[in-house]
């Protein structure tokens, strides 16, 4: 594979490549929106009732609306580039931060409410 | 992590020869952005576990003993996530000025984390009881 004599640079099929980032994008997605719902309704012991508890429906939510973010980043993305792949349009654009952002922003606040819960909330 | 991030056909690397600013073949760009999209459920997944780790497991006899476990874990994976962003921006400003791509610090920390967590995991399980319920 590595061998391959004087192949020219084939940037014009992308497609696969496209479709692969798609499925990435969904279940990246899926995994921040079933940590959003696990942390606002898990049945975790140290989180029934009480004063952590009732800070969990502003938590889930937030991670809710982040993954509702990420869903709406990714699909359109993944759409255009589809479309490019096709041979529509000129969309075979890279991601940019602001799209990405709501990921990571919420796989961080996941990880600090974890952290939290895990250091303080005694089961 | 890394199951979906080698792309068929890229034995050309445009990028490596070309010095000059250029547009770098999308795949490539495509790749670190699944890149950034695979460390993110990783971190998910670090966090999901160190939560039920020290909230679900029966306690050790060992005082902390689910907290030394599971708190490096969702520390990690909070620490991960953030910079994997900064690392999908620093690999694409190195492509698009065909630099080599920076070193990544982030796979050594998380094999140290995760190998010294189950250590840490495999201890207390020898020498601790877990006390029932």
């Amino acid at each position: 594979m590595t061998d391959v004599p004087a192949a020219p640079v084939v940037s014009s099929d992308p497609g696969l490549a496209a479709e692969r980032t798609e499925l990435a994008w969904g279940r990246s997605a899926l995994a921040l929106i079933a940590c959003g719902a696990a942390v606002a309704r898990g049945d975790l012991p140290g989180l029934r009732g009480g004063e952590v508890g009732a800070t969990r429906p502003l938590v889930g939510g937030a991670l809710l609306v982040l993954g509702a973010l990420v869903w709406l980043a990714g699909l359109p993305l993944a759409k255009q580039r589809a479309r490019a792949a096709a041979g529509e349009g000129d969309a075979r654009r890279p991601a940019r931060q602001h799209e990405l952002a709501p990921l990571a922003i919420g796989s961080a606040v996941v990880g600090v409410a974890a952290f939290l819960i895990a250091a303080f909330v005694v089961t | 992590m890394s199951a979906d991030t080698p792309d068929p056909g890229a034995e050309v690397t445009p990028v490596a020869e070309a010095p000059q600013r250029r547009e770098p073949d999308v795949r490539f760009l495509y790749a670190n952005e699944r890149t950034f999209l695979a460390y993110n459920r990783t971190s998910l997944a670090l966090v999901t576990a160190g939560l039920a780790i020290t909230q679900l497991l029966p306690p050790f006899d060992f005082p902390g003993g689910r907290k030394m476990i599971g708190l490096p874990l969702i520390a990690m994976g909070t620490l991960m996530s953030i910079a994997s962003l900064s690392q999908w921006k620093r690999n694409e400003a190195a492509m698009r000025q065909g630099q080599p791509l920076p070193k990544s610090v982030l796979p050594i920390l998380v094999t140290i984390v995760v190998a010294v967590s189950a250590l840490v995991a495999l201890a207390l399980a020898i020498f601790s009881h877990a006390e029932p319920t």
